[in-house]
Protein backbone atom coordinates (compact mmCIF):
# COMPACT_ATOMS: atom_id res chain seq x y z
CA UNK A 1 0.00 0.00 0.00
CA UNK A 2 2.40 2.83 1.41
CA UNK A 3 4.53 1.83 -1.51
CA UNK A 4 2.32 3.28 -4.27
CA UNK A 5 1.91 6.29 -2.33
CA UNK A 6 5.54 6.81 -1.58
CA UNK A 7 6.82 7.83 -5.47
CA UNK A 8 3.33 9.84 -5.83
CA UNK A 9 4.67 12.07 -2.79
CA UNK A 10 8.06 11.81 -3.89
CA UNK A 11 7.03 13.91 -7.29
CA UNK A 12 4.90 16.01 -5.50
CA UNK A 13 8.21 17.03 -3.47
CA UNK A 14 10.47 17.42 -6.62
CA UNK A 15 7.34 19.55 -8.21
CA UNK A 16 7.56 22.20 -5.25
CA UNK A 17 11.65 22.49 -5.13
CA UNK A 18 11.34 23.21 -8.96
CA UNK A 19 8.24 25.91 -8.52
CA UNK A 20 10.20 27.22 -5.83
CA UNK A 21 13.01 27.79 -7.74
CA UNK A 22 11.40 28.66 -11.22
CA UNK A 23 9.40 31.53 -9.02
CA UNK A 24 12.25 32.76 -7.38
CA UNK A 25 13.62 33.14 -10.86
CA UNK A 26 10.75 35.05 -11.89
CA UNK A 27 11.11 37.25 -9.01
CA UNK A 28 14.56 38.03 -10.16
CA UNK A 29 13.34 38.84 -13.57
CA UNK A 30 10.96 41.73 -12.31
CA UNK A 31 13.12 43.13 -10.10
CA UNK A 32 16.29 43.90 -12.36
CA UNK A 33 14.08 44.12 -15.53
CA UNK A 34 13.43 47.73 -14.11
CA UNK A 35 15.94 48.87 -12.61
CA UNK A 36 18.24 50.01 -15.44
CA UNK A 37 20.82 49.29 -13.55
CA UNK A 38 23.88 47.84 -15.42
CA UNK A 39 25.49 45.80 -12.67
CA UNK A 40 21.98 44.16 -11.98
CA UNK A 41 21.35 42.06 -15.46
CA UNK A 42 18.01 40.53 -15.42
CA UNK A 43 18.62 36.56 -16.03
CA UNK A 44 17.19 36.22 -19.52
CA UNK A 45 19.70 38.84 -20.70
CA UNK A 46 22.30 36.54 -18.60
CA UNK A 47 21.13 32.94 -19.85
CA UNK A 48 20.93 34.59 -23.62
CA UNK A 49 24.95 35.65 -22.95
CA UNK A 50 25.83 31.95 -21.92
CA UNK A 51 23.85 30.41 -24.35
CA UNK A 52 25.89 32.45 -27.04
CA UNK A 53 29.32 32.26 -25.25
CA UNK A 54 29.11 28.81 -24.39
CA UNK A 55 26.13 26.48 -26.63
CA UNK A 56 25.74 28.15 -30.14
CA UNK A 57 28.38 26.37 -32.37
CA UNK A 58 31.86 27.47 -32.41
CA UNK A 59 33.99 27.63 -35.50
CA UNK A 60 35.10 23.60 -35.54
CA UNK A 61 31.30 23.10 -35.53
CA UNK A 62 28.94 21.25 -33.35
CA UNK A 63 27.10 22.28 -30.25
CA UNK A 64 29.73 24.04 -28.01
CA UNK A 65 31.81 26.81 -28.69
CA UNK A 66 35.98 27.62 -28.76
CA UNK A 67 35.29 29.39 -25.27
CA UNK A 68 33.37 26.51 -23.77
CA UNK A 69 36.54 24.92 -24.21
CA UNK A 70 39.07 27.56 -22.59
CA UNK A 71 36.73 28.50 -20.02
CA UNK A 72 34.55 25.50 -18.97
CA UNK A 73 36.47 21.88 -19.46
CA UNK A 74 39.76 22.76 -18.08
CA UNK A 75 38.12 24.16 -14.95
CA UNK A 76 35.67 20.49 -14.81
CA UNK A 77 38.68 18.80 -15.27
CA UNK A 78 41.00 20.24 -12.39
CA UNK A 79 37.88 19.67 -10.27
CA UNK A 80 36.90 16.01 -10.71
CA UNK A 81 40.54 15.03 -10.19
CA UNK A 82 41.28 17.05 -7.49
CA UNK A 83 38.20 16.00 -5.84
CA UNK A 84 38.86 12.02 -6.81
CA UNK A 85 42.24 12.70 -5.09
CA UNK A 86 40.35 14.35 -1.83
CA UNK A 87 37.71 11.33 -2.00
CA UNK A 88 39.96 8.15 -2.18
CA UNK A 89 42.43 9.70 0.21
CA UNK A 90 40.16 11.26 2.74
CA UNK A 91 37.97 7.89 2.75
CA UNK A 92 40.98 5.62 2.83
CA UNK A 93 42.64 7.71 5.65
CA UNK A 94 39.30 7.98 7.10
CA UNK A 95 39.12 4.36 7.62
CA UNK A 96 42.24 3.69 8.89
CA UNK A 97 41.59 6.04 11.67
CA UNK A 98 38.79 4.67 12.43
CA UNK A 99 39.63 1.08 12.69
CA UNK A 100 43.36 1.53 13.92
CA UNK A 101 43.08 3.71 17.24
CA UNK A 102 46.88 3.46 17.67
CA UNK A 103 46.84 5.31 14.30
CA UNK A 104 44.50 7.77 15.27
CA UNK A 105 45.66 9.12 18.63
CA UNK A 106 48.99 9.57 17.26
CA UNK A 107 48.83 11.49 14.02
CA UNK A 108 45.22 12.75 14.97
CA UNK A 109 46.54 16.18 16.39
CA UNK A 110 48.85 16.96 12.91
CA UNK A 111 45.68 16.43 11.26
CA UNK A 112 43.62 18.99 13.15
CA UNK A 113 46.80 21.41 12.53
CA UNK A 114 46.68 20.80 8.98
CA UNK A 115 42.78 21.13 8.67
CA UNK A 116 43.31 24.23 10.09
CA UNK A 117 44.89 25.90 7.09
CA UNK A 118 42.26 27.51 4.97
CA UNK A 119 43.03 26.33 1.50
CA UNK A 120 42.81 29.68 -0.27
CA UNK A 121 45.73 31.14 2.24
CA UNK A 122 47.61 28.09 0.83
CA UNK A 123 47.39 29.48 -2.99
CA UNK A 124 50.63 31.33 -2.64
CA UNK A 125 52.76 28.48 -1.07
CA UNK A 126 51.46 26.12 -3.62
CA UNK A 127 52.25 28.81 -6.60
CA UNK A 128 56.04 28.04 -4.87
CA UNK A 129 56.31 24.55 -4.48
CA UNK A 130 54.57 23.29 -6.89
CA UNK A 131 54.56 26.26 -9.66
CA UNK A 132 51.32 27.60 -11.46
CA UNK A 133 50.60 24.20 -13.94
CA UNK A 134 47.21 22.32 -13.49
CA UNK A 135 49.09 20.19 -10.62
CA UNK A 136 48.96 23.42 -8.12
CA UNK A 137 45.15 23.34 -9.05
CA UNK A 138 44.63 20.15 -8.59
CA UNK A 139 46.60 19.59 -5.59
CA UNK A 140 45.22 22.54 -3.81
CA UNK A 141 41.68 21.52 -4.59
CA UNK A 142 43.19 17.86 -3.21
CA UNK A 143 44.07 19.33 -0.14
CA UNK A 144 41.54 21.58 1.00
CA UNK A 145 38.67 19.24 -0.26
CA UNK A 146 40.54 15.82 1.32
CA UNK A 147 39.52 17.51 5.46
CA UNK A 148 35.56 16.85 5.15
CA UNK A 149 35.59 13.36 3.60
CA UNK A 150 38.75 12.19 6.30
CA UNK A 151 37.04 13.68 9.52
CA UNK A 152 33.36 12.37 7.95
CA UNK A 153 34.87 8.93 7.45
CA UNK A 154 36.98 8.80 10.55
CA UNK A 155 33.93 9.45 12.80
CA UNK A 156 31.19 7.35 10.77
CA UNK A 157 33.69 4.72 10.69
CA UNK A 158 34.18 5.18 14.49
CA UNK A 159 29.99 5.11 15.31
CA UNK A 160 29.49 1.87 12.87
CA UNK A 161 27.56 -0.22 15.82
CA UNK A 162 29.21 -2.66 17.57
CA UNK A 163 26.51 -5.15 16.81
CA UNK A 164 27.68 -4.94 13.44
CA UNK A 165 31.02 -5.77 13.56
CA UNK A 166 30.27 -8.93 16.17
CA UNK A 167 27.89 -9.98 13.70
CA UNK A 168 30.20 -10.24 10.63
CA UNK A 169 33.06 -11.79 12.96
CA UNK A 170 30.88 -14.43 14.12
CA UNK A 171 30.03 -14.96 10.66
CA UNK A 172 33.81 -15.37 9.72
CA UNK A 173 34.12 -13.22 7.03
CA UNK A 174 37.17 -12.32 5.60
CA UNK A 175 38.38 -8.89 6.90
CA UNK A 176 38.10 -7.36 3.13
CA UNK A 177 34.49 -8.60 2.84
CA UNK A 178 34.12 -6.81 6.00
CA UNK A 179 35.20 -3.78 4.88
CA UNK A 180 33.26 -3.40 1.97
CA UNK A 181 30.10 -4.66 2.95
CA UNK A 182 29.64 -4.04 6.77
CA UNK A 183 31.75 -0.88 7.47
CA UNK A 184 31.84 1.09 4.70
CA UNK A 185 27.49 0.70 4.15
CA UNK A 186 27.35 1.28 7.82
CA UNK A 187 29.61 4.17 7.21
CA UNK A 188 27.82 5.54 4.26
CA UNK A 189 25.74 8.18 5.10
CA UNK A 190 28.63 10.21 7.02
CA UNK A 191 31.31 9.50 4.07
CA UNK A 192 28.65 11.15 1.34
CA UNK A 193 27.96 14.42 3.70
CA UNK A 194 31.75 14.51 3.57
CA UNK A 195 31.58 14.16 0.10
CA UNK A 196 29.15 16.93 -0.18
CA UNK A 197 30.63 19.51 1.71
CA UNK A 198 34.18 18.98 0.23
CA UNK A 199 32.35 19.18 -3.02
CA UNK A 200 31.79 23.00 -2.86
CA UNK A 201 35.13 23.36 -1.05
CA UNK A 202 36.39 21.95 -4.13
CA UNK A 203 35.13 24.63 -6.51
CA UNK A 204 35.72 27.48 -4.01
CA UNK A 205 39.09 26.60 -4.14
CA UNK A 206 39.16 26.12 -8.06
CA UNK A 207 37.92 29.66 -8.75
CA UNK A 208 40.57 30.47 -6.39
CA UNK A 209 42.85 28.91 -8.17
CA UNK A 210 42.21 30.07 -11.90
CA UNK A 211 42.21 33.78 -10.39
CA UNK A 212 45.88 33.19 -10.30
CA UNK A 213 48.47 32.88 -13.03
CA UNK A 214 45.89 31.09 -15.28
CA UNK A 215 45.22 30.78 -18.84
CA UNK A 216 41.96 29.44 -19.34
CA UNK A 217 39.10 28.27 -16.62
CA UNK A 218 36.27 29.97 -15.11
CA UNK A 219 38.01 32.12 -12.53
CA UNK A 220 40.11 32.92 -15.38
CA UNK A 221 37.28 34.13 -17.75
CA UNK A 222 35.74 36.20 -14.52
CA UNK A 223 39.21 38.43 -14.22
CA UNK A 224 38.91 38.70 -17.78
CA UNK A 225 36.10 39.92 -17.84
CA UNK A 226 36.36 41.62 -14.75
CA UNK A 227 39.59 43.72 -15.78
CA UNK A 228 37.36 44.65 -18.91
CA UNK A 229 34.69 45.74 -17.16
CA UNK A 230 32.26 43.48 -18.46
CA UNK A 231 29.20 43.13 -16.49
CA UNK A 232 27.29 40.30 -17.92
CA UNK A 233 30.49 37.60 -18.79
CA UNK A 234 31.13 38.37 -14.93
CA UNK A 235 27.62 36.95 -13.90
CA UNK A 236 27.30 34.06 -16.19
CA UNK A 237 30.93 32.62 -15.28
CA UNK A 238 30.05 32.83 -11.85
CA UNK A 239 26.58 31.70 -12.75
CA UNK A 240 27.76 28.69 -14.15
CA UNK A 241 30.10 28.19 -11.42
CA UNK A 242 27.07 27.70 -9.33
CA UNK A 243 24.77 26.16 -11.38
CA UNK A 244 27.55 23.20 -13.03
CA UNK A 245 27.06 21.45 -9.78
CA UNK A 246 24.19 22.41 -7.34
CA UNK A 247 25.69 20.63 -4.58
CA UNK A 248 25.92 23.98 -2.29
CA UNK A 249 25.11 26.49 -4.57
CA UNK A 250 24.43 28.99 -2.05
CA UNK A 251 27.54 28.74 -0.57
CA UNK A 252 29.79 29.47 -4.00
CA UNK A 253 26.83 32.35 -4.93
CA UNK A 254 27.90 33.99 -2.58
CA UNK A 255 31.37 34.40 -2.15
CA UNK A 256 31.47 34.71 -5.81
CA UNK A 257 29.11 37.44 -5.79
CA UNK A 258 31.14 39.18 -3.20
CA UNK A 259 34.25 39.14 -4.52
CA UNK A 260 33.32 40.11 -7.91
CA UNK A 261 31.21 43.30 -7.31
CA UNK A 262 33.75 44.42 -4.60
CA UNK A 263 37.15 42.82 -4.46
CA UNK A 264 37.94 40.87 -1.72
CA UNK A 265 35.86 42.63 1.07
CA UNK A 266 36.79 39.87 3.09
CA UNK A 267 40.35 39.94 2.66
CA UNK A 268 40.34 36.76 0.44
CA UNK A 269 43.43 36.24 -1.63
CA UNK A 270 41.26 35.15 -4.46
CA UNK A 271 40.87 38.65 -6.24
CA UNK A 272 43.44 40.59 -4.88
CA UNK A 273 46.51 38.34 -6.08
CA UNK A 274 46.00 38.45 -9.81
CA UNK A 275 46.44 42.76 -9.35
CA UNK A 276 49.42 42.02 -7.55
CA UNK A 277 50.53 39.69 -9.76
CA UNK A 278 50.12 41.89 -12.74
CA UNK B 1 25.75 -42.49 22.76
CA UNK B 2 26.61 -38.79 23.74
CA UNK B 3 30.02 -37.10 23.25
CA UNK B 4 30.92 -33.78 24.39
CA UNK B 5 31.08 -31.03 22.25
CA UNK B 6 31.59 -28.52 24.91
CA UNK B 7 33.54 -27.45 27.95
CA UNK B 8 33.86 -25.10 30.10
CA UNK B 9 36.75 -25.17 32.80
CA UNK B 10 37.18 -22.86 35.28
CA UNK B 11 35.90 -19.91 32.92
CA UNK B 12 36.75 -16.25 34.84
CA UNK B 13 36.63 -13.09 33.42
CA UNK B 14 37.50 -9.60 34.48
CA UNK B 15 36.33 -6.07 33.20
CA UNK B 16 39.13 -3.71 33.46
CA UNK B 17 37.58 -0.36 33.72
CA UNK B 18 39.18 2.89 34.71
CA UNK B 19 36.77 2.97 37.27
CA UNK B 20 38.40 -0.07 38.29
CA UNK B 21 38.82 -4.21 37.65
CA UNK B 22 34.73 -5.92 37.89
CA UNK B 23 35.20 -9.36 37.85
CA UNK B 24 31.81 -10.79 36.33
CA UNK B 25 32.44 -14.62 35.68
CA UNK B 26 34.35 -15.92 39.12
CA UNK B 27 35.18 -19.52 37.53
CA UNK B 28 32.42 -21.44 35.62
CA UNK B 29 32.59 -24.78 34.53
CA UNK B 30 30.14 -27.10 32.77
CA UNK B 31 29.68 -29.49 29.70
CA UNK B 32 27.14 -29.69 27.05
CA UNK B 33 26.97 -32.75 25.03
CA UNK B 34 25.80 -33.09 21.41
CA UNK B 35 22.15 -33.05 20.67
CA UNK B 36 21.64 -31.15 24.41
CA UNK B 37 19.51 -27.90 24.63
CA UNK B 38 20.75 -26.26 27.81
CA UNK B 39 19.54 -23.38 29.05
CA UNK B 40 21.66 -20.51 31.41
CA UNK B 41 19.34 -18.45 33.63
CA UNK B 42 20.49 -16.02 35.71
CA UNK B 43 19.87 -12.31 36.97
CA UNK B 44 21.02 -9.24 34.90
CA UNK B 45 23.82 -8.02 35.16
CA UNK B 46 25.47 -11.54 35.87
CA UNK B 47 27.15 -12.06 33.00
CA UNK B 48 25.31 -14.41 30.46
CA UNK B 49 26.55 -11.75 27.59
CA UNK B 50 29.98 -12.04 28.85
CA UNK B 51 29.71 -15.91 28.89
CA UNK B 52 28.09 -16.31 25.23
CA UNK B 53 30.70 -13.94 24.37
CA UNK B 54 33.36 -15.68 25.50
CA UNK B 55 32.19 -18.74 24.30
CA UNK B 56 31.89 -17.58 20.62
CA UNK B 57 35.38 -16.45 21.00
CA UNK B 58 34.36 -12.91 20.76
CA UNK B 59 35.62 -11.81 23.86
CA UNK B 60 39.04 -13.53 25.04
CA UNK B 61 38.46 -14.57 28.77
CA UNK B 62 40.92 -13.02 31.35
CA UNK B 63 41.10 -17.03 32.98
CA UNK B 64 40.23 -20.79 32.17
CA UNK B 65 39.88 -22.68 29.06
CA UNK B 66 36.80 -23.39 26.04
CA UNK B 67 36.83 -26.33 24.36
CA UNK B 68 34.87 -27.12 21.23
CA UNK B 69 34.71 -30.06 19.87
CA UNK B 70 38.29 -30.97 21.04
CA UNK B 71 39.92 -27.55 20.08
CA UNK B 72 40.70 -25.41 22.43
CA UNK B 73 38.70 -21.67 21.69
CA UNK B 74 41.15 -18.64 20.87
CA UNK B 75 39.22 -16.52 18.02
CA UNK B 76 35.91 -17.40 16.67
CA UNK B 77 35.65 -20.71 16.42
CA UNK B 78 34.28 -22.64 12.96
CA UNK B 79 30.59 -24.26 13.10
CA UNK B 80 28.86 -21.77 15.60
CA UNK B 81 26.49 -19.74 15.34
CA UNK B 82 25.17 -16.47 17.56
CA UNK B 83 21.76 -14.96 18.23
CA UNK B 84 22.46 -11.49 19.86
CA UNK B 85 20.27 -10.33 22.36
CA UNK B 86 19.63 -7.28 20.40
CA UNK B 87 18.52 -8.29 17.02
CA UNK B 88 18.22 -4.68 15.90
CA UNK B 89 22.10 -3.89 15.99
CA UNK B 90 22.67 -7.37 13.93
CA UNK B 91 20.87 -6.99 11.07
CA UNK B 92 22.02 -4.79 8.24
CA UNK B 93 19.47 -2.67 7.35
CA UNK B 94 20.78 -1.85 3.75
CA UNK B 95 20.59 -5.48 2.81
CA UNK B 96 17.04 -7.14 2.36
CA UNK B 97 16.15 -10.00 4.24
CA UNK B 98 17.62 -12.57 2.12
CA UNK B 99 20.64 -10.69 1.79
CA UNK B 100 20.71 -10.59 5.30
CA UNK B 101 20.57 -14.23 5.84
CA UNK B 102 22.81 -15.11 2.94
CA UNK B 103 25.74 -12.99 4.87
CA UNK B 104 27.71 -15.57 6.53
CA UNK B 105 27.66 -17.56 3.41
CA UNK B 106 29.34 -15.47 0.79
CA UNK B 107 32.73 -16.02 -0.10
CA UNK B 108 32.36 -19.70 1.03
CA UNK B 109 29.98 -21.56 -0.66
CA UNK B 110 28.34 -21.28 -4.05
CA UNK B 111 25.92 -19.26 -5.38
CA UNK B 112 23.21 -22.10 -5.70
CA UNK B 113 23.99 -23.61 -2.86
CA UNK B 114 23.47 -19.94 -0.73
CA UNK B 115 19.92 -19.29 -2.53
CA UNK B 116 18.98 -22.90 -1.63
CA UNK B 117 20.47 -22.55 2.27
CA UNK B 118 18.92 -18.63 2.07
CA UNK B 119 15.05 -20.28 1.34
CA UNK B 120 15.36 -23.12 3.34
CA UNK B 121 16.30 -21.63 6.44
CA UNK B 122 13.72 -18.80 5.75
CA UNK B 123 11.34 -21.10 5.31
CA UNK B 124 12.24 -22.77 8.11
CA UNK B 125 11.14 -19.39 10.21
CA UNK B 126 7.95 -18.86 8.31
CA UNK B 127 9.43 -16.18 6.52
CA UNK B 128 9.90 -17.35 2.91
CA UNK B 129 7.81 -14.46 1.73
CA UNK B 130 10.32 -11.59 3.27
CA UNK B 131 13.68 -12.91 1.42
CA UNK B 132 12.96 -8.57 -0.44
CA UNK B 133 11.88 -7.36 2.37
CA UNK B 134 13.75 -5.21 4.42
CA UNK B 135 14.57 -5.93 8.20
CA UNK B 136 13.19 -2.76 9.16
CA UNK B 137 9.75 -3.67 7.04
CA UNK B 138 9.45 -6.23 9.90
CA UNK B 139 8.10 -6.37 12.69
CA UNK B 140 9.96 -7.40 15.99
CA UNK B 141 9.47 -10.79 16.17
CA UNK B 142 9.54 -11.07 12.41
CA UNK B 143 13.38 -9.56 12.88
CA UNK B 144 14.25 -12.02 15.62
CA UNK B 145 13.32 -14.95 13.16
CA UNK B 146 15.33 -13.23 10.40
CA UNK B 147 18.04 -13.55 12.69
CA UNK B 148 17.66 -17.09 13.80
CA UNK B 149 17.21 -17.79 9.97
CA UNK B 150 20.65 -16.41 9.24
CA UNK B 151 22.45 -18.39 12.05
CA UNK B 152 20.60 -21.78 10.73
CA UNK B 153 21.86 -21.18 7.56
CA UNK B 154 25.51 -21.26 8.61
CA UNK B 155 24.43 -24.78 9.79
CA UNK B 156 26.09 -24.49 13.25
CA UNK B 157 26.73 -27.43 15.33
CA UNK B 158 26.56 -25.35 18.19
CA UNK B 159 24.03 -22.58 18.15
CA UNK B 160 24.82 -19.63 20.94
CA UNK B 161 21.18 -17.88 21.72
CA UNK B 162 21.43 -14.66 23.97
CA UNK B 163 17.87 -13.77 25.37
CA UNK B 164 16.65 -13.68 22.25
CA UNK B 165 12.82 -13.50 22.84
CA UNK B 166 13.18 -11.01 25.74
CA UNK B 167 11.65 -7.92 23.64
CA UNK B 168 8.73 -9.60 21.97
CA UNK B 169 5.15 -9.79 23.62
CA UNK B 170 4.00 -13.13 25.34
CA UNK B 171 1.69 -14.51 22.41
CA UNK B 172 5.07 -13.79 20.39
CA UNK B 173 7.24 -15.28 22.24
CA UNK B 174 5.46 -18.76 22.63
CA UNK B 175 5.16 -18.93 18.81
CA UNK B 176 9.26 -18.44 18.54
CA UNK B 177 9.93 -21.05 21.51
CA UNK B 178 7.94 -23.73 19.36
CA UNK B 179 9.31 -22.43 16.10
CA UNK B 180 12.67 -22.99 17.94
CA UNK B 181 11.75 -26.32 18.67
CA UNK B 182 10.92 -27.61 15.33
CA UNK B 183 14.11 -26.22 13.59
CA UNK B 184 15.82 -27.87 16.35
CA UNK B 185 15.14 -30.93 15.53
CA UNK B 186 15.01 -30.45 11.40
CA UNK B 187 18.41 -29.13 11.84
CA UNK B 188 20.24 -31.21 14.50
CA UNK B 189 21.71 -28.68 16.13
CA UNK B 190 23.04 -28.48 20.06
CA UNK B 191 21.92 -24.90 21.57
CA UNK B 192 22.84 -23.08 24.65
CA UNK B 193 20.01 -20.95 25.20
CA UNK B 194 20.76 -17.83 27.72
CA UNK B 195 17.53 -16.43 29.50
CA UNK B 196 16.16 -14.80 32.78
CA UNK B 197 13.06 -16.46 32.86
CA UNK B 198 12.89 -19.89 34.45
CA UNK B 199 9.26 -21.25 33.19
CA UNK B 200 11.12 -20.77 29.30
CA UNK B 201 14.51 -22.38 30.25
CA UNK B 202 12.52 -25.43 31.55
CA UNK B 203 10.12 -25.47 28.76
CA UNK B 204 12.67 -25.29 25.88
CA UNK B 205 15.47 -27.21 27.62
CA UNK B 206 16.95 -31.04 28.16
CA UNK B 207 19.06 -28.82 31.06
CA UNK B 208 19.12 -25.76 33.03
CA UNK B 209 22.14 -24.24 34.24
CA UNK B 210 21.67 -21.33 37.10
CA UNK B 211 24.08 -18.58 37.60
CA UNK B 212 24.81 -16.69 40.39
CA UNK B 213 24.66 -12.52 40.36
CA UNK B 214 28.27 -11.16 39.83
CA UNK B 215 30.84 -12.14 40.82
CA UNK B 216 28.79 -15.31 38.82
CA UNK B 217 29.45 -18.73 39.61
CA UNK B 218 27.44 -21.75 38.45
CA UNK B 219 24.87 -22.73 41.42
CA UNK B 220 22.50 -25.53 40.11
CA UNK B 221 22.67 -27.73 36.99
CA UNK B 222 19.29 -29.33 36.80
CA UNK B 223 18.31 -32.14 33.94
CA UNK B 224 14.74 -31.73 32.70
CA UNK B 225 13.01 -35.35 32.74
CA UNK B 226 10.30 -33.84 29.96
CA UNK B 227 9.88 -35.70 26.64
CA UNK B 228 9.73 -33.75 23.07
CA UNK B 229 7.65 -32.79 21.31
CA UNK B 230 6.74 -29.93 23.86
CA UNK B 231 3.46 -28.40 23.70
CA UNK B 232 2.94 -24.73 25.04
CA UNK B 233 -0.53 -25.87 27.26
CA UNK B 234 0.57 -29.83 27.92
CA UNK B 235 3.94 -29.35 28.58
CA UNK B 236 3.31 -26.74 31.22
CA UNK B 237 0.79 -28.76 33.20
CA UNK B 238 2.99 -31.59 33.12
CA UNK B 239 3.73 -32.27 36.81
CA UNK B 240 7.30 -32.61 36.15
CA UNK B 241 7.19 -29.40 34.60
CA UNK B 242 6.02 -27.80 37.53
CA UNK B 243 8.52 -29.74 39.59
CA UNK B 244 11.50 -28.76 37.78
CA UNK B 245 10.26 -25.22 37.48
CA UNK B 246 9.99 -24.99 41.52
CA UNK B 247 13.46 -26.90 42.05
CA UNK B 248 15.29 -24.34 39.48
CA UNK B 249 13.54 -21.28 41.06
CA UNK B 250 14.22 -22.53 44.52
CA UNK B 251 17.78 -23.04 43.99
CA UNK B 252 18.41 -19.69 42.57
CA UNK B 253 16.72 -18.02 45.08
CA UNK B 254 19.24 -20.15 47.44
CA UNK B 255 22.43 -18.88 45.75
CA UNK B 256 20.96 -15.43 46.21
CA UNK B 257 18.93 -15.54 49.54
CA UNK B 258 16.47 -12.29 49.45
CA UNK B 259 17.48 -11.45 45.86
CA UNK B 260 16.86 -7.98 44.59
CA UNK B 261 16.42 -6.98 47.90
CA UNK B 262 19.68 -8.09 49.08
CA UNK B 263 21.38 -6.81 46.38
CA UNK B 264 20.45 -3.36 46.95
CA UNK B 265 21.27 -3.58 50.24
CA UNK B 266 24.42 -4.78 49.49
CA UNK B 267 25.34 -1.10 47.82
N1 LIG C 1 32.55 -4.10 27.86
C1 LIG C 1 32.40 -4.04 29.20
N2 LIG C 1 33.25 -3.34 29.95
C2 LIG C 1 33.09 -3.27 31.29
N3 LIG C 1 32.13 -3.89 31.97
C3 LIG C 1 31.24 -4.63 31.29
C4 LIG C 1 31.33 -4.73 29.85
N4 LIG C 1 30.31 -5.51 29.43
C5 LIG C 1 29.63 -5.87 30.53
N5 LIG C 1 30.18 -5.35 31.64
C6 LIG C 1 29.72 -5.54 33.03
O1 LIG C 1 29.68 -6.92 33.28
C7 LIG C 1 28.51 -7.25 33.98
C8 LIG C 1 27.78 -8.37 33.26
O2 LIG C 1 27.31 -7.88 32.01
P1 LIG C 1 26.52 -8.81 31.02
O3 LIG C 1 26.11 -7.99 29.87
O4 LIG C 1 27.33 -10.01 30.73
O5 LIG C 1 25.24 -9.21 31.88
P2 LIG C 1 23.96 -10.07 31.48
O6 LIG C 1 23.88 -11.19 32.43
O7 LIG C 1 23.98 -10.41 30.06
O8 LIG C 1 22.79 -9.05 31.80
P3 LIG C 1 21.36 -8.91 31.09
O9 LIG C 1 20.51 -10.03 31.59
O10 LIG C 1 20.85 -7.60 31.59
O11 LIG C 1 21.58 -8.94 29.62
C9 LIG C 1 27.69 -5.99 34.14
O12 LIG C 1 27.85 -5.53 35.46
C10 LIG C 1 28.30 -5.03 33.18
O13 LIG C 1 28.32 -3.75 33.73
MG1 LIG D 1 22.84 -9.86 28.39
Amino acid sequence: MSSTVQPNERMLRIAVGWCGALLLLVAWQLATANSGSMFFPTPLEIFDDLRERWFSDGLAGGFLTDAFFVDVTPSLRRLLIGLLVAWSVGISLGVLLGRIPAVAHTVEPILHFMRALPGPVLLPLALVLVGTGTTMRVSLIAFGAVWPVLFNTYSAVRRVPEGYLETARTAKVSRLRTLFQVILPAASTGIFAGIRVSTSLGIILLIASELVAASDGIGFGLTQAQRSFQLLPMVVHRRSVAARLPVQPRLERDRVRRSALAPAPDGSPGLTTPKGCR
Amino acid sequence: MTTTLLEVDDLRHTYRTRQGDQTVLDGINFDVQRGEFVSIVGPSGCGKTTLLRTLSGLLRPTGGTITLSGNVITGVPKGLAMVFQDYRASLFPWRRVGANVEFPLLGRVSKAERRARTLESLSAVGLADAADKYAWQLSGGMQQRVAIARALAMRPELLLMDEPFASVDAQTRSDLEDLLLRVREQFDMTILFVTHDVDESVYLSTRVLSLSKAPTVKTADVPVPLTFPRDQIHTRENPSFVETRSEVARLIRQASPGGLAAAAGAH
